[in-house]
């Protein structure tokens, strides 16, 4: 076991192994449980760092041991450029919900066991994005779905939690099981668990290939929130305690699109993924549509938010499902771009509760002379998701959009584009209504903890540099695209 | 060199003073004023000496986005001829900042310098990214300035808000065009792809014209793409003007220049939209005239001028096209310029030289005199639409006329014939005026398109072989006499019997509801009434469908819960678990009473258990003893 393979392990190991440490001992070291866990995220952030010279070198780090090996299944990490953005982003997201939980959660006897979860949850996303067989990859998979349920459910912050978690927990877990019946299929047909040796199986059996597909799409639908999947989406992220909703909307979002890059569309050639071109165009229309309208018409601004993010899925899925160039590439950059612009959103609105301890829209305004800073990071991020030039999103889009008209459906790119402008109505009436608009009944500020605005600010400047310089992060992702839908780029 | 990089100097001197502006907060108002005139006489003469001295248009290109390749800027010398006019209108504007009482911010000085740099950038761009971009900066600019009125918040906020949807309907349909043009071309750069887009599919052709017309719309501030126009009410004037009458229409003719040859190639949608645009005006006219908007006659004689350009651009003589985007913009400004120095001042005060004024609205009716005419000779617009130009001309026409007889109408202790005396020397004065400005246009329009197309362009050539053209005209002025007596000056009779007239057609209409009931207090108010649309469809969903959505599935959950407990329970019951249990236990406890040996086999048995699953957790090779499938 060389150096390497240690480093692969301890990326998600480091957090494991510290979950369970916080959960056995947190309650003795008391206020000291956040600070092990910041260390952590950036200890792990800083062992994912290692691999970046071995990639661009052509290497592909990997570690496996036997673990079943009569029924073939093996214990086997990978990291290559298809996982690379999206540890990226979880890795990225972890450290800056943790930089904002440091204030936001009390430190009380239950707070250790707060950042043990979030450590889990963490793991559980490096792990699926990391892992390279799928019951390795379904155990990660469900490890994510236990640690946020169990942070939603007791860190929730109203008396539905409840029901929101358990609507949560039934609805991804039916997705979830969707995609256990796919691996099931693949398993069976092909005797083994690896993914380099799923798409020789697939393809060896073509007849599955419809059926295998769809579920696949399903199942990473879920948890993707495209309509009409999304229904747990909303309630979730609004009922989450604020770190754990930025991990859900920035990074978790981002699993369902990693698994549709990782298994149908890796496995399948562009002619055999092509049957799927077509409805994932129209879902990801119609979540872009939907989310945006439905953005427009709530007054819970945490909710308006959440919906904002079935919206922005329709652009990732639509991307994908043109199977271009341009699409992939596009929605994977979306996928970062997204992730940080989501999450400062969701810093904004945190930072905006905080304050006001108001969360409906019609409550709030004027805000922008009470609290300047705020009025800039909330601008520049709802410019961001707009689309303005120089701001993360845009570069994207850009490439989403031109995508769709280098396929037959012209008339669906054209809606896809004059759609966004609902994104514009409902970022606008957000903005305008809380920061510019006056209020006729006077309320007072509160003041913010330094780690909610540091978190927010950090994000702001993320948000900028990632606009002004795609050149680095684009040369990362597109390298991707020998990986998928056959090479034939 | 020096000459190449004093183009770039355009670009960057105008960013510069913007950025002082924004950070130091420049609050002395001379320095306010001096400072953005020095930078627009510096671009003046840096757009002078790259036209003049420059062998060959000078280029750059650099690289950003990776996806959309290289991005360049072309200085040539079309465009530098727009910047030059750009320039010295810039100059004007700044220096009326000081007359009037409502103050611009620094901030608002910056942003107004930031337009100018990305309006120039957007002009020699020759890549359709980067050409974006320097147009979302332009909006953006816009936007900043109105956001920083010292005007109450909500009403601020709700012009931001509709100039914002507004340039963002523009900014989409052009990225429609442009990816269309792109999926055919596969690239960006603007010349090769309005090069290789007539070799499109006809109904591809129509999309991307029809698009790139929307821009134009917008930028022209036609009906009904113009409620920004409407939203800059609480600028500046000279920031106003500047926005709304120089430079986004500039952008937009230029625009419209470049999109002429798709035009030329679908002329059954360039018809299309000319009389779409002169549905526009007479639907401004009549609403302006029928509601008691304030709607200023001279808004629209600038809107009709613009229209003018339109049917040009269909005739496929870019050159000729070019010329009188040149006069357009001369006659543009000096219009805006001289009601911008005086707007504050009565309509016809003392202090206002009515000569001026009034040659100023003649020298540019004279403009759309002579492009109706270039249309008609062309014989391109079918009659009737070439008759309803005319009529709309002649009752804009008779309307600037008549303001001067209503103006000397007012003047007190004159007789009857004094006072049309006077109004008729005025008028000749006016006219004459108006001429002269004309002529020297057209001899400054001649010596441009000599030095930048290479062929000296006489627009008043067109009189030779006229006179067909002229009878049109004549034609035109029947209908517009007859029409502008009930329509300028009984605008409420007809409006009543009009309203008698459509009042069935309304009862019956289904919008009516949301005239009545939405949140639309303004028919004719578009933006309202779709906005109203879409928010009531919209609720409509979020109420039945979204709302409580947990309550609903965690009720739903439940039914399904209750039902599977209360018909499965019988047989999983806890009872059932209990007997089973206590079946085995009591068995077992038989089988011990029967010999004591029993009880320890017992133990042995779940000794063996725990051995067998601590061996399979440990040590997986124990699965080798069962052959696997």
């Amino acid at each position: 076991m060389n150096t390497q393979n240690i480093i692969m392990v301890s990326v998600i190991l480091v957090k494991l192994l510290s979950s369970g440490f916080l959960l056995l001992f947190g309650k003795s070291i008391g206020r000291f449980a956040k600070w092990i866990s910041l260390l952590v995220s950036f200890s792990s952030f800083g062992l994912f760092l290692v691999f970046i010279p071995a990639l661009q070198n052509g290497e592909i780090p990997s570690v496996v041991f036997d673990y079943l090996p009569t029924m073939g299944i093996q214990f086997s990490l990978k990291i290559d450029w298809l996982a690379f953005p999206f540890l990226l982003t979880e890795e990225l997201v972890t450290i800056f919900a943790i930089v904002y939980a440091l204030d936001y959660v009390k430190t009380d006897d239950r707070s250790h066991t707060f950042y043990a979860l979030l450590l889990m949850f963490s793991a559980g996303m490096s792990g699926t994005t990391l892992a390279n067989d799928i019951f390795l990859f379904y155990f990660f998979w469900e490890l994510m779905l236990i640690a946020s349920s169990i942070l939603v459910l007791n860190w929730g912050e109203s008396e539905k939690r409840n029901g929101v978690t358990l609507k949560y927990f039934i609805i991804t877990h039916l997705g979830s099981l969707l995609v256990l019946v796919a691996f099931i299929m693949i398993y069976t047909q092909t005797g083994v668990d690896n993914f380099s040796a799923i798409k020789a199986g697939l393809q060896a059996n073509p007849e599955q290939i419809p059926l295998i597909g769809s579920l696949f799409l399903l199942g990473f639908g879920v948890k993707m929130a495209v309509v009409p999947f999304h229904i747990w989406l909303p309630d979730t992220h609004s009922e989450a305690p604020m770190p754990v909703t930025i991990m859900l909307a920035a990074a978790m979002l981002s699993m369902g699109t990693y698994g549709i890059l990782r298994f149908p569309m890796s496995s399948l050639s562009a002619m055999q993924f092509s049957m799927f071109a077509l409805p994932m165009m129209i879902v990801g229309v119609v979540s872009e549509i939907y989310g945006a309208s439905m953005a427009l018409v709530e007054k819970d601004i945490k909710r308006i938010i959440a919906y904002s993010s079935v919206s922005q899925m329709g652009y990732i899925l639509y991307g994908l499902g043109t199977q271009t160039y341009s699409g992939i590439v596009g929605a994977t950059l979306h996928v970062i771009y997204h992730a940080i612009v989501k999450a400062l959103l969701f810093c904004c609105v945190g930072w905006i509760i905080k304050a006001t301890g108001k969360r409906d829209i019609q409550a709030l305004g004027g805000m922008h002379k009470k609290d300047p800073l705020l009025t800039v990071c909330m601008v520049l991020g709802g410019l961001s998701i707009m689309g303005v030039p120089a701001l993360a999103i845009f570069n994207s889009e850009w490439m989403i959009f031109s995508s769709g008209f280098q396929t037959p459906y012209t008339g669906l790119a054209m809606l896809e584009i004059l759609g966004s402008i609902l994104t514009t109505a409902y970022i606008l009436r957000f903005i305008g209504k809380i920061f510019f608009t006056s209020q006729d009944e006077e309320f007072s500020i509160q003041k913010v903890p330094f780690s909610i605005k540091l978190a927010t600010v950090s994000l702001t400047i993320l948000t900028i540099t990632a606009g002004l310089f795609p050149k680095p992060l684009f040369n990362y992702v597109v390298n991707e695209l020998p990986l998928i839908l056959g090479g034939q780029w | 060199m020096m000459i190449d990089s004093s183009s770039l100097l355009l670009i960057i001197f105008p960013i510069l003073l913007g950025c002082v502006f924004f950070f130091f907060q420049i609050s002395r108002r001379k320095t306010r004023k001096l400072l953005p005139a020095l930078i627009s006489i510096l671009c003046f003469y840096s757009t002078v000496i790259t036209i003049f001295f420059s062998k060959a248009p000078f280029s750059t290109t650099f690289s950003w986005h990776p996806a959309a390749g290289n991005m360049g800027m072309t200085f040539e010398r079309s465009p530098l001829v727009l910047i030059i006019l750009i320039s010295i209108a810039l100059f004007f504007v700044v220096l009326h900042d000081h007359r009037h009482p409502q103050v611009s911010s620094s901030i608002q000085i910056s942003l107004m310098l930031f337009s100018y740099a990305f309006a120039l950038t957007a002009l020699v761009a020759d890549h359709f990214m980067l050409r974006f971009v320097a147009l979302e900066f332009v909006g953006l600019c816009v936007v900043g300035s109105v956001l920083d009125s010292p005007h109450n918040g909500t009403s601020n906020w709700n012009n931001v808000r509709n100039i914002l949807l507004n340039f963002k309907f523009g900014d989409l349909c052009f990225l429609v065009a442009i990816f269309l043009m792109q999926a055919n071309s596969g690239t960006f750069n603007i010349n090769q792809n309005l090069e290789l887009a007539a070799e499109l599919s006809q109904p591809n052709q129509a999309i991307i014209t029809s698009c790139l017309l929307a821009v134009v719309w917008v930028k022209l501030s036609i009906w009904p793409l113009d409620w920004w126009v409407k939203a800059l009410s609480s600028l500046p004037s000279f920031l106003r003007t500047w926005y709304a009458d120089l430079l986004l229409p500039v952008l937009g003719v230029y625009l419209l220049y470049r999109t002429s040859p798709l035009l030329n190639a679908n002329t059954n949608l360039a018809t299309f939209f000319v009389i779409l645009a002169l549905s526009a005006v007479l639907i401004k006219l009549l609403v302006s005239k029928f509601n008691n908007r304030s709607l200023p006659h001279q808004q629209l004689i600038q809107i009709f001028s613009s229209i003018c350009l339109i049917p040009l651009a269909a005739l496929g003589m870019q050159s000729l096209l070019w010329a009188f985007v040149i006069f357009w913009f001369i006659a543009r400004t000096a219009f805006s310029i001289y009601t911008l120095r005086h707007e504050h001042s009565p309509p016809f005060s003392p202090a206002r030289p009515a000569s001026l004024y009034f040659a100023s609205l003649f020298f540019l009716h004279a403009f759309s005199f002579l492009a109706l005419l270039h249309t008609t000779h062309s014989n391109f617009l079918p009659n009737l639409v070439l008759i309803a130009l005319w009529i709309i001309w002649w009752l804009l026409s008779i309307q600037s006329l008549n303001q001067i007889f209503v103006k000397e109408r007012n003047l007190a202790g004159e007789t009857f014939l004094e006072k049309n005396k006077k109004a008729l020397e005025l008028t000749t004065a006016s006219l004459l005026l108006a001429l002269v400005a004309a002529c020297i246009t057209v001899l400054v329009v001649y010596l441009l398109s000599l030095y930048t197309k290479g062929k000296g362009i006489w627009i008043t050539a067109i009189f030779i072989d006229s006179s067909s053209s002229l009878t049109s005209a004549a034609y035109g002025l029947i209908p517009a006499l007859s029409l502008y007596y009930p329509l300028f000056h009984h605008a409420e009779k007809v409006r009543n019997y009009l309203g008698r007239l459509v009042r069935p057609i309304r009862v019956k209409n289904p919008l009516v509801w949301f005239f009545r009931n939405g949140q639309i207090k303004d028919p004719l108010n578009q933006f309202s009434w779709l906005s109203s649309l879409f928010m009531s469809a919209a609720s409509f969903l979020y109420k039945t469908i979204e709302q409580n959505s947990v309550d609903k599935i965690v009720s739903i959950f439940q039914k399904i819960f209750s039902f599977l407990f209360n018909q499965i329970e019988k047989l999983i019951s806890k009872e059932l678990w209990e007997n089973t249990l206590k079946t085995i236990v009591d068995s077992s406890r038989k089988l011990q009473a029967l010999h004591p040996g029993f009880l320890r086999l017992n133990q042995f048995w779940f000794l063996l258990f725990i051995i067998i699953l601590v061996l399979v957790i440990f040590n997986q090779s124990i699965f080798y003893i069962f052959p696997s499938g």
